[in-house]
């Protein structure tokens, strides 16, 4: 409660908080509340104007925008937390390897990260969907790997400082194993900085996705996603504005509200730093 | 310049932006040009090696025929040629026009040049392989020259297409012998020809600059110069037309609404004679079982694919054929949805995949039927591919999986082009549907060597009855081509509308 | 210094070696036969056979490895299959409207976020500090490619005061420029934001030093002090930032170039991959590589000079 106490007092963790809470709400209770189908089809009602039935109106064959709207922000939000989850394990394990790690491997994991960082990350997501073609599993795979040499860098850097502190020469003074103080002591010490990073990285995971569906390589067709709803508003953005504005209107909001969020919320860990 | 001259925000902000270079940068060739749209970059200029109509109108413009169209129709007239005549089934006789000048000082055209440009289609590469339009000519035994200016074009067989489709068209673009084996590799890049238009510049991914040649014999083309842009997506074509900085684009269906009134501007709406289809692959179960195919063709409505496809500006077609075109099948059957019918022919479901290109009217397009497929149970899987993957999915071993798959096919002016495609010899190639009819292929024959118009219609309805009863090709639309044109200019387009005649644009 | 540069030398090498095995083994998971997906409907027996052989498909794994990592190494990167043009020129045409882009998104990024921070940092929660933090965020939070088409829809479309196809007229330098302000403002928007907080707070902690408390206190003229000492500060992590950010920039050129139909490397990746042309991705990527491994030695080359700190070995 005092940590949400504490981003409240930052009058951007405040429009933070409200944009997340918006965000969220659209996309995990959107879906659930809406009357409409997200892949059935009216032609005739193709390209309504906002109403009372259609609030941001309909797609090219009549789809509800909102409704649509509201699952490619499901989409976006579900595959953010799972590539997180799986760069921050993966990076977080290849961190402290390389920390504890004789130096031969612990150099090969560095120049491993060095070379995962060293493509620029849709570069990189070009580069596999050439090879590969598109789809959502290499996709989330794809921008897991871009964002696990960040993780991966911050857990051995902190793995580094606990390697010396006193409680940890304590633990093994008392004949702990390596895997025991790991597991219990170091692994949560790093958890806090780790979490505001990967929520200061979530933003950038739902652009990378939206960007990629944009370009056409992402989440196929009819499924509704941020960047497939952009493309679809920006082929038609000579027949109407509606869809492109919906698109880009909750892709700027979650954007946005999960940057000052994660902002907030780094400052108020940060004890240095007082509103 | 054809410019309404409006002198917007836009000109004051780029005189301003342009101010301190305007010493040191080179003039501007504003004065008597215009600037079109093409939808990508050029490949290549080579007449056999084409790769789509955009290349084809370069050569056009810059190349001489022996006949070529009137302006604007598919109708034939002499253009190199003095005089022509087909002589007998297998034989034409020419004589050339006297003072026809290559331009960059390759000489005059001769008859010589005319059997090296068509010959060059009969060869066969270092590879093993025949030039990508080596089927235009595939009726060409050989070219006899019996002068400097006279020959005659002898044929192993008779062919009622070879005017429309070669002869008139890219493939009888005539190419000077000289220049072509002295410029080597450069050749297909640096087109010499004696046509009215000769290449001034070609930068790669930005513009195609076509110059008007003084030395051509014949009524002198009303622009100066043409600008081809590449410009891939509609959307910003779009932009740049109203920003006067395009006279000429093809739009897109969805553009079509917001455009119809702008000011100082004509849309033009010019209904094609391309074919799009859904194909289904009879090779691949199960696809083979004609009920299958059947209640598939029950459970769809073209009329609400192509509405929503086309946004509401193109009818349904009925058949291969388009209204206009040589054995057009006015009686072709509309072919009513019936869902229940549909299901109770089907028994049960299945999952599907559907091939298409990735373009934005192909989706939409599959995304309806994906739609109307799922009322009878058959779950479609979408598999949009980009050009290069896609117009490959049909071939040899691959096109073996194919299950469903859209199509678009252009048309030509002879009824014997877009018929080719669907013949059991085309299967692993073009053939996507591997439909393996041989009555198909012996009245396309017999259409081929007729000599009578009204006969070889009633041969190319009987072709597409067949088609009809195969269910395996379902005709969506045969197009419209719609155009944003500014008010200065009167393009001269082909009824197909990819093929314009750019020599023949003219000043309004 | 020269050591700490040679060892940093090395590992740049080291990246590069990896990235061109990683761009090597891509080739190696492509499903079917590149040669047959590269020449798709007109494909013949003979041809692939001949494609094959150019591409060296047929050789093993080693020998193309060690072939692939020479075709690079020499730039020659061979000729492309599908125009049958050098890689390499098309690569050379291509690349200057990249890096043009690049350059005057930094240059727009510096330009507008260096005063911004600078005024921001003079009154510490005053109106315009916090109007700075709030715009700041919403800068690098925004996508680039939701910028450009924001962009374009509203000074292109609904304005008609800015072009927004290609790159402007070859050899027309008023017109290529026009046609720069809105790729490189989409670009640059997110790095605005950045290089203000930046300045801000390097500014801020220079303020708060005490020797600049004295001069202020002499009554020192403000203007040139905070340009003379606190921006000098500022320099440093703003260098820093641009470094690692080159390759965002990049990337985010790539949909810049897109949506605004501009010639260039993202545009160039883009259309290679939508026709399956393996050879011209592979090349192009390494290029991207190559630049951005190359400004970040750079850049950690002007740091040892800068700041003498470093010039002493790394001690991790």
């Amino acid at each position: 409660m005092s940590l949400l106490n504490r981003l409240w007092a930052y009058p951007t963790g405040r429009l933070g908080l409200a944009l997340v809470a918006l965000v969220l709400a659209f996309g995990l209770l959107g879906p659930w509340l809406s009357p409409y189908d997200p892949v059935v089809i009216t032609v005739p009602d193709r390209f309504a104007v906002p109403s009372w039935q259609h609030p941001l109106g309909t797609d090219q064959i009549g789809r509800d925008l909102a409704t649509r709207l509201a699952y490619g922000t499901r989409l976006a939000l579900v595959l953010a937390v799972i590539v997180l989850a799986l760069a921050l394990a993966s990076g977080v394990t290849l961190g402290i390897l390389a920390a504890f790690a004789p130096r031969r491997p612990a150099q090969a994991i560095l120049v491993g990260f060095d070379m995962l960082a060293a493509f620029p990350s849709v570069i990189l997501a070009l580069a596999i969907f050439a090879a590969l073609g598109p789809g959502l599993d290499r996709l989330t795979l794809i921008i897991a790997a871009t964002m696990m040499p960040h993780f991966g860098r911050v857990a051995r850097a902190q793995a580094l400082g606990f390697r010396g502190s006193p409680f940890i020469e304590a633990e093994r003074a008392l004949g702990a194993s390596a895997p025991r103080i790991l597991v219990l002591h170091v692994l949560p010490n790093m958890l806090g900085a780790l979490i505001v990073l990967a929520s200061l990285d979530l933003p950038v995971v739902i652009t990378i996705e939206a960007g990629l569906s944009f370009l056409g390589l992402g989440v196929p067709p009819p499924q509704p996603s941020l960047g497939n709803l952009l493309n679809d508003g920006y082929s038609t953005i000579g027949r109407t504005l509606w869809p492109v504005a919906g698109a880009a209107g909750i892709l700027a909001l979650a954007t946005l509200g999960f940057t000052l969020f994660g902002e907030a919320l780094r400052d108020a860990l940060d004890r240095r730093s007082a509103p | 310049m054809p410019d309404p001259g409006r002198p917007s925000r836009r000109t004051l902000l780029r005189a301003a932006a342009a101010a301190p270079w305007l010493l040191a940068g080179p003039a501007r060739a504003q004065g008597d040009g215009i600037a079109v749209r093409i939808e990508q970059d050029i490949q290549t200029l080579d007449p056999a090696e084409r790769a789509s109509a955009i290349e084809g109108n370069v050569i056009r413009a810059v190349c001489r025929n022996l006949v070529a169209f009137k302006r604007g129709s598919f109708e034939i007239e002499n253009d190199a040629a003095a005089e022509i005549r087909q002589v007998s089934d297998t034989a034409i006789e020419f004589t050339l026009k006297d003072g026809l000048e290559f331009t960059g000082g390759y000489g005059p055209l001769t008859a010589d040049d005319v059997k090296f440009s068509y010959e060059r289609f009969l060869s066969v590469g270092p590879d093993g392989r025949k030039p990508a339009y080596a089927a235009d000519w595939a009726a060409l035994d050989r070219i006899e020259v019996t002068g400097p200016l006279t020959g005659r074009i002898l044929l192993k067989h008779p062919s009622a297409a070879l005017w429309a489709n070669a002869m008139a068209d890219v493939s009888g673009a005539i190419l000077s012998r000289d220049a072509w084996t002295r410029l080597g590799r450069e050749a297909s890049l640096k087109l010499v020809g004696a046509g009215p238009y000769r290449i001034e510049e070609w930068t790669p991914n930005r513009r195609l600059v076509l110059r008007r040649n003084e030395a051509y014999l014949g009524d002198p083309s009303d622009f100066e110069r043409i600008t081809l842009r590449p410009i891939a997506g509609s959307t910003t074509s779009v932009l740049a037309f109203r920003a006067h900085e395009l006279q000429l684009t093809r739009i897109e269906a969805n553009d079509k609404h917001r455009l119809e009134h702008l000011p100082g501007t004509r849309l033009i709406d010019l209904p094609s004679i391309n074919f799009v289809w859904l194909g289904l692959n009879m090779a691949k179960p199960p696809f083979d079982d004609a009920r299958v195919r059947r209640a598939i063709r029950l459970a769809l409505d073209p009329g609400e694919i192509v509405t929503a496809a086309y946004d509401g500006t193109v009818a349904p077609a009925r058949a291969l054929l388009a209204p206009g075109m040589l054995g057009y099948w006015e009686a072709a059957p509309v072919r009513k949805r019936d869902v229940e019918a549909a299901r109770k022919l089907l028994g049960g479901g299945f999952r599907a995949t559907l091939t298409l290109l990735n373009k934005f009217n192909y989706i939409t397009a599959a995304e309806v039927i994906q739609a109307q497929l799922a009322e009878i149970g058959v779950a479609v899987d979408l598999r949009p591919l980009d050009g290069g993957s896609f117009w490959s999915s049909g071939d040899g071993e691959v096109g073996k999986r194919l299950e469903l798959f859209l199509l678009r096919f252009g048309g030509k002016a002879d009824s014997s082009f877009i018929s080719q495609w669907f013949l059991p010899a085309q299967i692993g190639s073009w053939n996507w549907q591997r439909w393996n009819d041989p009555e198909y292929a012996r009245l396309y024959d017999q259409a081929a060597a007729a000599g009578d118009p009204a006969e070889r219609a009633a041969l190319y309805i009987r072709m597409q009855q067949l088609m009809d009863r195969s269910d395996a090709i379902i005709p969506l639309t045969h197009e419209t081509s719609l155009f944003l044109d500014d008010a200065g200019l009167d393009p001269a387009l082909l009824p197909n509308g990819d093929d314009q005649q750019y020599a023949l644009f003219r000043r309004l | 210094m020269a050591k700490a540069f040679l060892g940093r030398l090395g590992q740049t090498v080291a990246v590069l070696v990896a990235a061109m095995a990683l761009l090597f083994a891509l080739t190696l998971i492509i499903p079917g036969n590149p040669a047959e997906a590269i020449l798709g409907p007109r494909a013949t027996p003979e041809s692939i056979v001949a494609i094959t052989r150019q591409l060296g498909l047929d050789q093993p794994v080693w020998e193309r490895l060690w072939r692939f990592f020479a075709l690079l190494l020499t730039g020659d990167f061979g000729t492309d299959i599908v125009s049958g043009r050098p890689i390499a020129v098309m690569i050379g045409e291509v690349l200057p409207f990249t890096l043009a882009l690049t350059l005057a998104s930094i240059l727009l990024a510096l330009l507008l976020g260096v005063p911004a921070g600078v005024r921001a940092a003079l009154r510490p929660g005053g109106t315009e500090d916090r109007l700075l933090a709030l715009v700041s965020v919403g800068f690098v939070a925004l996508p680039n490619f939701v910028v450009a088409i924001g962009l374009l829809i509203i000074f292109s479309l609904w304005l008609d005061w800015l072009p927004v196809d290609g790159a402007g007229l070859p050899g027309d330098l008023g017109d290529e420029l026009l046609h720069l302000i809105l790729p490189s403002l989409a670009v640059a928007l997110g790095w605005i934001g950045y290089i203000a907080r930046l300045v801000r707070s390097a500014m801020l902690e220079v303020l708060g030093q005490p020797y600049i408390r004295t001069a202020r206190a002499f009554g020192l003229r403000q203007g040139r002090l905070i340009y003379l000492h606190a921006l000098r500060n500022a320099a440093l992590p703003v260098l820093a930032v641009l470094g690692v950010g080159i390759g965002q920039l990049l990337g985010g050129a790539v949909f810049a170039e897109i949506i605004f139909a501009r010639p260039g490397m993202g545009s160039l990746i883009f259309n290679a991959i939508n026709a399956r042309n393996y050879p011209v991705v592979q090349a192009s990527v390494f290029v991207i590589v190559l630049l951005f491994v190359a400004t970040n030695l750079m850049i950690d080359a002007l740091f040892l000079w800068l700041d003498p700190r470093l010039r002493r070995p790394a001690a991790s």
